[in-house]
């Protein structure tokens, strides 16, 4: 193992350790499990100590082999390539589309949430003619929502229930 | 085979209904095939919302349309475009990508779309046979065998993948432990929910799936990607092949859909071992063998039959057992779970007419590919020259539209970009997404018959190689570990011979 540890290993140990966190909380939520009242044999807790110390072992197992130098190849992309340096920048814009989306589809509504979402993904990905794609975005959003809603039946919210005089008149479950 | 019910099923697959979901399926496949980054997996996943509304039957013909379609898009793209994304195109395009250099994609295109017809059409026929047989041997089996079933495809899928056989199996146990989220039907405990309410309802495969696939994909491509600077292979003219590329195909189609349909029913590990070991008897057989590595049409028709073989031959365990052998496998079981239908030995007795109707409309949706396709290159050609950002944009858009559209619950959509997130990380560190999926799917049923299994022998774990069946299936699983291997490093010897 060398001294000088480069960011790829330090990034592969630290998912590596949260996997083997993730399974000593599946251990510890199993012991918490209330046993069922003798009705059966077998309860819930076999299959999570299987899963959970599985999962510990192969992770033990695998951080020891990051520790070793042994990394994992990033997979190849369709259509594009593979880039060693993270754009830290572009993973927020989707990220943070994304987190928009799921606060605020139901209060303002499945078209202005999607629009947003589609701009700050592409943005995200390079594309560079900005009112182009408000356009774009803005048609997608329109076209998805009523496609959806008037087309296959499927209720996405329009938003503005708070508006008073605006409340959905059926909501369609 | 039940051949009344054979007929029966193919009568009312060709209803006018029937026969438009089938068109429609087939149509939106080939177009979510075709695009970049989406494989038969995902394209599934994400056209899963637009049948929610729909009949079970309806929906299950436009599912059975939309995984063939998928294939036929996916090789369209991997003779097209020099990236191969999904594993099973991997080795039409070494030499498709030649052959359109060379100014011969229409030769390549109709060999594999040609090709996938005849090797589709062989391999329903042979799931139509096989798969009532199969359901029948399968209500003989005990609990215990069917945990040992689905023990094989755990240990096949998660070793076959992938760069190592510790990683694979770290995806599938992430997924298992996935699966374990939420109260448990049997005992009303609550595991791993944290005292969340919407946590209490375990998290939905779909949106697992969609995340995984969707968001991952993406957040990946923005984190550590650089789009745009893809070649596309010049396409003109029609997609017709010579007197002299039937010649040279029609074998190769043959060889192919003997290699695939029994490596499609067996869990083998998805598509990426037949297309390989085609390619290299393909490459073995030929008499110019100098042409293999600048563009053979035996290395396009023979893969490419062996890809669309195996996915029929994924649908047999699939249906008369309920296990599914590849990622898209999964996807379509967590899809008729949507409905409320259980693939497996009771699916032939109990909805024999949905059954039918399904395996019928999987010769119409192949013909209708093939009628289709050859036809309407030029447009899904066009289709390739969607700017990336567009498309991978839209894919989102599509994700979350089908992620909130499942429960209307915002608490899903936290979920999605969680699992998103997960997806990213497996991407870059090398771990394989499909043990995942199938760990989340498959998990619950596992751990049933397991739970069943130990139940009736009162906590004995003997049981589970108490009958000759589940000792055969655990012999089959340490040579799948094993044969896979050998075979590999083999032909890749020959390869670089």
């Amino acid at each position: 193992m060398s001294l000088k540890v480069s960011n790829a290993a330090k990034g592969e140990l630290v998912f590596t350790s949260s996997l083997f966190l993730a399974a000593v909380v599946i251990l510890f939520d199993t012991t918490g499990l209330r046993q069922a009242e003798g009705f059966a044999v077998i309860g819930p807790q076999l299959f999570a100590y299987i899963v959970g110390g599985a999962l510990l072992l192969l992770s033990s197992w695998q951080i020891i082999q990051v520790l070793r130098g042994n990394l994992g190849q990033p997979e190849q992309i369709e259509g594009g390539e593979f880039k060693s340096t993270p754009n830290w920048k572009a993973l927020f814009l989707v990220l943070a589309g994304l987190v928009f989306y799921a606060l605020l589809v139901e209060v303002i509504g499945f078209m202005l949430c999607a629009a947003v979402l589609y701009f700050l993904v592409a943005t995200a990905l390079g594309e560079k003619r900005r009112l182009r794609l408000a356009a774009i975005s803005i048609a997608i959003a329109v076209v998805v929502y009523f496609g959806f809603t008037a087309g296959l039946q499927i209720s996405l919210p329009f938003g503005f229930d708070f508006i008073p005089g605006n409340e959905p008149v059926v909501e369609e479950w | 085979m039940d051949f009344a019910n054979f007929l029966a099923g193919f009568a009312s697959s060709l209803t006018l209904t029937n026969l438009g979901f089938g068109l429609l399926g087939t149509l939106l496949g080939t177009l979510v095939g075709v695009l970049p980054g989406i494989g038969p997996a995902l394209a599934i996943s994400l056209l899963l919302p637009v049948t929610f509304s729909l009949e079970p039957t309806s929906a299950l013909i436009m599912f059975a349309a939309i995984y063939y379609g998928t294939m036929y898009g996916g090789s369209t793209t991997s003779i097209l475009l020099n990236a191969p994304g999904e594993s099973g195109s991997m080795m039409t395009a070494i030499e498709g990508n030649k052959m359109a250099r060379a100014g011969r994609a229409g030769a390549a295109l109709a060999t594999a779309a040609i090709g996938s017809f005849v090797a589709g059409a062989i391999a329903t026929g042979l799931l139509a046979l096989g798969a009532p047989a199969i359901a029948a041997l399968g209500l003989k089996l005990t609990p215990a065998d069917f945990f040992a079933l689905m023990v094989l495809a755990f240990g096949t899928i998660s070793s076959v993948m992938g760069q190592s056989a510790v990683r694979g199996l770290i995806a599938l146990f992430v997924g298992l432990g996935f699966g374990l989220v939420g109260v448990d039907l049997q005992s009303g405990a609550q595991r791993l929910t944290f005292g969340s309410m919407n946590a209490a309802e375990g998290i939905e495969t779909v949106i697992v799936i969609v995340s995984l696939f969707a968001l991952g994909e993406a957040l990946y491509v923005a984190f550590q990607g650089n789009l745009g600077n893809t070649k596309l292979n010049r396409f003109k003219g029609a997609a017709f092949m010579t007197k002299d590329d039937w010649r040279r195909s029609w074998k190769p189609w043959l060889r192919g859909t003997a290699i695939g349909f029994p490596s499609g029913v067996l869990p083998s590990g998805g598509s990426e071992l037949p297309t390989f070991l085609s390619y290299s008897l393909e490459k073995k057989l030929s008499k110019n063998k100098g042409e293999f590595g600048n563009g053979a049409i035996e290395g396009v028709a023979g893969p490419e039959a062996a890809n669309n073989a195996n996915a029929a031959g994924a649908l047999v365990p699939l249906l008369a057992l309920g296990l599914p052998t590849s990622a898209t496998a999964a996807v379509i079981l967590s899809a008729f779970q949507q409905f409320n239908i259980q693939p497996g030995p009771l699916l032939f007795s109990t909805s024999a007419d949905l059954v039918w109707t399904l395996i019928g409309s999987l010769f119409i949706g192949n013909l209708l590919l093939l009628i289709i396709n050859l036809p309407l290159v030029k447009v899904w050609v066009k289709l390739l020259e969607i700017p990336g950002p567009l498309l991978y944009a839209g894919i989102i858009v599509f994700a979350m539209v089908g992620a909130y559209a499942l429960n209307h619950s915002t608490f899903d959509l936290g979920m999605a970009i969680f699992i998103g997130l997960v997806g990213l990380l497996f991407r870059r560190y090398g771990y394989p997404i499909t043990p995942l999926i199938l760990g989340v799917i498959l998990g619950p049923q596992a751990e049933l018959e397991l739970r069943r299994a130990l139940q009736i022998a009162q906590g004995d774990p003997a049981t589970l190689v108490a009958t000759p069946f589940s000792v055969i299936i655990y012999v089959a699983l340490a040579l799948a570990l094993i044969v896979p291997r050998v075979l590999k490093a083999r032909s890749a010897r020959k390869v670089a011979a």
